[in-house]
């Protein structure tokens, strides 16, 4: 039994169009701060909450729309759906799960279509009225729909969900702030009593209690000062009340009963070093959440071993932001704990969270990214896509969001293709007052292979984004291919195709636009001196526009761009460099030299590097040197520590300054 | 909650059960129980409920599904569990009627049936073969290739037959006329054609629950897990249709299953009963078989006369034994012959008297039975009594009508507003509205609060808009409709649907109120005095008269059976079996004295007019041979 879908109307953040959340048996929230997290959360706290106190809507909850005059509002209304599916039905090996979870509900489950599994709809329907009260008249019921999703119902496709039934699912809130054990201890906690209370308690058990609670009493009331306070409280009490009812005050334990011993249990831990129990109070806030955490789990699976059944067939539990009071080298058993929940059949986990650490450990696939739209101020929900899950693109950047995280809370992203862009572009944000980690700025080389997959990714969640690619002058794939790559790209990913491809024939009189096969062409086209003209003035500078942020190292990449341009300090990282035959003493030697060096700069036997200088045929020898021969991240970190921030940002290429430009831009456009 | 060991399960409320009643209790295998009448069949699934429930056998949060023919019996079934072992626990007890449980799944999963034989969703429901002959014949307007005249030369029984028990998909194959029909009359019933809407019968339901079930496998699955235990009542009347659906659905499954029943009173033949349920179960879900002999209704006398005529339905019958808290009692059959049934008449209305007025039996505890027609059969003897101060009413007329939740509802109602003892109605009535309201009674004290502020406030009207009525019999007619209009309005006409969703569609809820509102209107301008009126709606004052098909599952103190005749059994020869088994049924009702009579002439109904005609037993002599083997008084009687 799994909450598979959560629908919002109208509560808090979320807007009377309705915004549907996908939950998986684990799922992770992530998004800017305000940007609707917790208020989902409330949403199935709203509908599952454990106490009645948790369920009950407030004035607050009710979404007030944007641009309407508050005190105009005579009525609103909200609602909040979850649609639970059986998964354990399909399979009969997990009828043990089904017994369980099926029949509380058989009468209210609907399918939409012939072979669908039966699921169950589960609606709180929420309505503010407006009386002489600042808080108004609030109603709420909880319902279940029992026509399929998608169908028209009527009121009488209502029923409405028994206490009993209710209860079957069970919510477990952890807050993110404030008192981590005290919440803690109140997930837990819970579980805790709801197994102890459904323990078989003998008839009598009060009863015993009371007779083993005596010479406490006795002992307690033999002591001479309590005895004093005892005849004190009786005679001042008698002074006032006169009558017989009432009349003896008596001071003794209070935890006489099952009820009040059972609310006041707790964990302690021996030994310690001073020979004393410490409290679970005592361990340090880490421990403390972990240990928490941990007996969630646990006493899930010991419910049923226990009490002989699961007293909620699910229990959900939602946390916010694990990470909190936890050092960062336990969060990885924070989340196999959590993930240990998720496992279990009637158990299920959504966590929000902030932390790069964290959602890392969540699989792509359950991830959901929320955020406002400006225009409404309501919370739009995106699920991380991803391709295809036959194609290869797939695991690639299945793997590649899971190793950069940070995307998720980024405000910009920069696309880079390799280790180098992850050195050298931060250092040349920072030349420029610009500091990654303060604006939110990652910087990820996921720009090379599939990197359409990342653009739609990224379009999606509506993260603003440059892509850094080389553009492999004369390597193969690279040139005219890279930018037909490039545009190839952009069309799949929705851009207007009609801009994109507009050419001018007939020096600028005729207007057209390429077909596809022209664009094929692409890979055809020669180097010569007009081509590279048209490739330089019109392609590489239409990709930088706006509405691409499609940027190139060129001629052939960051490395390159970076030696050409800071030649002494990137050849001063290395003791000895190449031995260049002199060109007049020995040409032979010295065209053998150069040539190879262009043949294994440009990864190709047949290269002859007509497109590039003499003086570039030079460096691709060093070039080969700095970052074929060794790792190209030190040649960078070592030649940077060469240069100084003002030659950095005076000297930098032009590609770089543009690139900084337009992050400007984007940042301050979304300050 | 603690569970009870099934070794320390006792009956509830100190019931002690025959032996053979307990192991049926507690057993855990697929039993099929013979019940004969008098066995407490009720008390008995009750009892099995109580212990399955309270041993966790049972096991949360499975159910119990019983199954039974009619809403009241349902009704009683669950009642009498919610009595025995408490709310909490009679929540995991389902009783529904075989029409509710496949209507319930057909509606709710009505989506999952293929397009080709999904219905709409608010489909009708007819009960008459003559509107499916109408329908077939109206609206099959394709022409059949080789019988274009195919409307007049079908059997429509076949046809009619074939609709309720095909298995769906039906495929045509060309050869066989039916099929060809069949697929076309099930596409214009399910979809609506023109002005008509799509339209089911109730066969036609259990057929698609079937389908549906067998094309969505995960539905089946999850119906075996809901349910741990399942019960047929009065398995003698499961028809093919039902028994085929209990198979698609539990066979071979976990789920353990009890059938009760009595073969003796199998009388519903007719309405498609199986003739071999009892042996199809037995070796089907290869089940054990349980003989309860105790009677706890009848007499020695009469239990004597039953098991006679049990020997002869069935050889294999074993002999019902009086239980003992009868076995002092006597018992009293006889059969009475007259000339004419006016002279019946008198002397039954006579004897009736001297029963009330002399022995001090209640005018509800005697029961007129007749095989059919009661308005002739019973007319005289209504008029007799009538001039003996002493009333007494066809019974169909009410019994359905009181049986529906919303006529009990309003009774319940004015209960409150004008009766004394009002403790019941009003927790039934608080009950339905914390129910339709969904309040949480743990969490909503201040809402429950003001729910029965607002419910005492409209008794308090209620009771003034009563006392008020006119006396004019049409005025007080819409008086009674206001009011009854007034206290759906309190609860929510929506609501009520939303709870009984049988009342949403279609007239049938106005149908019934308006029934309702005629018998309450004579009822109270009969006695201008509320709690005699809802008494007298209710038959506490009256004789009841009914059919023996009627009379099932009743019990009175007295019997009187009109016109033991050849008429009367006018099929006896091509049906003896079942006859026998009706008459059975009749002879088992009474607890202390039953009578059969025979009248030379009678008034009886034939070709649509009411004609006397002379009366004779030759036909049924083998009815006479065996009350006369049991050594029944037969008296001659002339006055």
């Amino acid at each position: 039994m799994i909450i598979s879908k959560l629908l919002l109307r109208n509560f808090r953040s979320f807007g009377d169009d309705g915004k549907a959340i996908t939950l998986n048996n684990l799922t992770g929230i992530v998004g800017e701060n305000s940007s609707g997290k917790t208020a989902l959360i409330h949403g199935l706290v709203k509908l599952f909450g454990v106490s009645a106190h948790d369920r009950t809507l407030e004035k607050s909850d009710f979404h007030v729309p944007k641009q309407s005059m508050v005190e105009s509002i005579k009525e609103l209304d909200l609602s909040i759906e979850a649609r639970i599916d059986f998964p354990e039905l399909a399979n009969s090996s997990t009828d043990e799960q089904s017994r369980i979870s099926i029949p509380p509900f058989f009468n209210q489950l609907v399918v939409r279509s012939t072979a669908e599994a039966p699921y169950l709809r589960v609606r709180l329907i929420g309505k503010w009225t407006a009386d002489n009260t600042p808080e108004g008249e609030i109603e709420q019921k909880l319902y279940f729909v029992t026509v399929a999703e998608g169908i028209s119902e009527s009121e009488a496709d209502l029923v409405s969900v028994t206490p009993h039934q209710r209860s079957a699912i069970q919510v477990l809130y952890v807050p993110a702030v404030r008192e981590p054990s005290t919440q803690l201890r109140n997930a837990s906690g819970t579980i805790l009593w709801r197994i102890l209370n459904n323990i078989s308690w003998p008839d009598d058990i009060d009863e015993t209690i009371k007779i083993k609670m005596e010479p406490v009493n006795e002992l307690f009331n033999g002591i001479n000062g309590v005895s004093q306070i005892k005849s004190i409280i009786s005679e001042e009490w008698k002074k006032y009340h006169k009558d017989t009812r009432y009349q003896d005050a008596k001071l003794h334990f209070n935890s006489s009963t099952l009820a009040s011993i059972l609310k006041k249990i707790e964990v302690s831990f021996s030994p310690t070093h001073d020979l004393g129990e410490y409290s679970v109070d005592k361990l340090g806030d880490g421990l403390r959440s972990l240990f928490y955490l941990s007996l969630v789990s646990s006493l899930l699976e010991a419910e049923v071993k226990i009490t002989g059944k699961s007293n909620a067939t699910l229990t959900l539990l939602a946390v916010e932001e694990p990470e909190n009071h936890i050092s960062p080298h336990l969060l990885g058993r924070v989340m196999d704990n959590l993930m240990n929940i998720s496992k279990k059949g009637n158990a299920q986990v959504v966590l929000t969270s902030h932390s790069a650490s964290i959602i890392k450990r969540v699989n792509p696939e359950d991830l959901a990214h929320l955020r406002i739209d400006q225009s409404s101020y309501t919370t739009i929900v995106k699920k991380v896509v991803l391709p295809d899950k036959t194609s290869e693109a797939y695991t690639y950047i299945k793997e590649a969001v899971r190793a950069y995280p940070e995307i998720y809370f980024s405000r910009l992203v920069i696309l880079g293709e390799g280790d180098s862009e992850e050195i050298v572009i931060p250092r040349v944000l920072e030349v420029n007052n610009i500091y990654a980690d303060d604006y939110g700025i990652s910087i990820v080389p996921l720009g090379g292979r599939h990197v359409n997959h990342m653009w739609k990714l990224l379009n999606e969640l509506n993260i603003p984004h440059i892509t850094l690619l080389d553009l492999d002058r004369e390597r193969g794939g690279g040139g005219w291919s890279r930018i037909k790559y490039a545009i190839k790209q952009l069309v799949l990913n929705g851009r207007n195709r009609n801009e994109l491809l507009k050419v001018w024939y007939d020096n600028g009189q005729r207007e057209a636009i390429l077909t596809d096969a022209g664009l094929e062409q692409f890979d055809e086209y020669p180097m010569t001196p007009d081509c590279l003209k048209s490739m330089n003035d019109l392609w590489i500078i239409r990709l930088m526009e706006e509405n691409y942020n499609v940027f190139f190292s060129a001629p052939m990449d960051l490395d390159f761009l970076m030696l050409e341009r800071f030649p002494r300090a990137y050849k001063e990282t290395v003791p000895r460099g190449p031995s260049i035959p002199d060109q007049s003493k020995s040409p032979d030697a010295h065209f053998k030299k150069i040539n190879g060096g262009i043949v294994s700069a440009l990864k190709n036997e047949d290269a002859s590097g007509y497109t590039y200088t003499p003086e570039q045929h030079e460096l691709m020898v060093w070039y080969n040197t700095l970052f074929l021969g060794r790792s190209k991240p030190s040649t960078h970190i070592e030649a940077l520590l060469k240069i100084t921030d003002e030659n950095l940002r005076t000297d930098m290429p032009d590609i770089f300054k543009n690139i900084v430009q337009r992050a400007k831009e984007i940042l301050e456009r979304n300050a | 909650m603690s569970y009870l060991k099934p070794e320390d399960w006792v009956p509830a409320d100190g019931f002690t059960l025959e032996p053979a009643a307990e192991i049926a209790v507690k057993n855990e295998m697929n039993n099929l129980i013979l019940a004969g009448p008098g066995a407490g069949k009720t008390e008995l699934l009750a009892q099995r409920a109580c212990f399955l429930l309270q041993t966790n056998l049972c096991p949360t949060p499975q159910k119990i599904l019983a199954i039974s023919f009619k809403t009241d019996a349902a009704e009683n079934l669950k009642k009498r569990v919610e009595l025995r072992c408490g709310k909490e626990l009679a929540a995991r007890f389902e009783s529904r009627t075989f029409d509710s449980f496949g209507k319930q799944l057909l509606d709710r999963f009505r989506l999952g049936i293929p397009i080709q034989y999904r219905p709409e969703k608010d489909y009708s429901i007819i009960f008459n073969q003559r509107e499916i002959r109408d329908i077939a014949t109206g609206y099959i307007t394709e022409r059949h290739p080789n019988r274009p005249n195919w409307q007049h030369e079908i059997n429509f029984n076949i046809l009619y037959k074939r609709l309720a028990e095909e298995n769906l998909p039906i495929f045509e194959d060309g050869q066989d006329i039916y099929t060809w029909i069949l697929v076309r009359l099930w596409d214009i019933l399910v979809h609506g054609r023109g002005k008509l809407q799509s339209t089911l019968t109730f066969p036609m339901i259990s057929k698609l629950a079937d389908y549906l079930l067998q094309v969505n496998p995960m539905i089946k699955r999850a119906l075996q897990l809901t349910y741990s235990h399942v019960f047929l009542d009065e398995f003698q009347d499961t028809t093919n249709l039902q028994y085929e659906l209990v198979k698609t659905i539990f066979l071979g499954t976990s789920t353990l299953l009890t059938s009760v029943g009595d073969d003796k009173q199998r009388i519903m033949g007719w309405a498609g009963a199986l003739s071999d349920s009892f042996e199809r179960f037995n070796r089907d879900f290869n089940a054990g078989q349980i003989d309860l002999t105790q009677n706890h209704r009848s007499a020695p006398r009469l239990i004597e006369i039953q098991n006679v005529l049990a020997k002869i339905i069935n050889q294999n019958a074993t002999d019902a034994r009086v239980s003992s808290q009868n076995s002092d009692q006597e018992g009293l059959c006889q059969v009475w012959n007259f000339q004419t049934h006016l002279d019946e008449a008198t002397f039954v209305a006579m004897s009736i008297a001297s029963r009330i007025r002399q022995e001090n039996v209640s005018p509800r505890d005697i029961c007129i039975i007749v095989k059919q027609q009661e308005h002739i059969y019973g007319n005289a003897v209504i008029n007799e009594l009538e001039r003996l101060g002493i009333h007494a009413r066809i019974e169909k007329e009410y019994q359905d009508l009181i049986a529906e939740e919303s006529v009990q509802l309003i009774i319940d109602f004015i209960i409150l507003a004008t009766g004394e003892k009002t403790h019941d109605s009003w927790i039934k009535i608080s009950e339905i509205l914390v129910f339709v309201n969904g309040y949480d009674l743990e969490h909503d004290h201040i809402k429950i609060l003001k729910m029965e502020t607002d419910l005492n406030d409209r008794i308090l009207q209620l009771r003034v808009e009563l006392k008020q009525l006119p006396y004019d019999e049409e005025l007080c007619k819409q008086g009674i409709n206001e009011i009854i209009k007034g206290i759906f309005d309190f609860i929510g006409l929506e609501r009520l649907f939303r709870l009984h969703p049988k009342y949403a569609s279609g007239t049938y809820f106005s149908q019934t109120i308006k029934e309702a509102v005629e018998k309450l209107t004579i009822a109270y301008l009969k006695h201008l005095d509320w709690n005699r009126s809802i008494s007298d709606f209710l038959g506490v004052f009256s004789i009841p008269i009914m059919t023996i098909h009627k009379s099932k599952g009743l019990e009175y103190d007295t019997v009187i059976f009109l016109g033991l005749e050849d008429d009367a059994f006018w099929s006896f020869n091509s049906q003896t079996l079942s006859d026998m088994c009706a008459f059975f049924v009749a002879l088992s009702r009474a607890k202390q004295q039953c009578f059969f009579t025979f009248s030379a002439s009678r008034e009886t109904l034939r070709f649509g007019e009411i004609q006397v005609r002379k009366q004779s037993n030759t036909t049924i002599s083998s009815l006479y041979q065996l009350l006369q083997n049991a050594n029944v008084d037969i008296k001659d009687i002339s006055l």
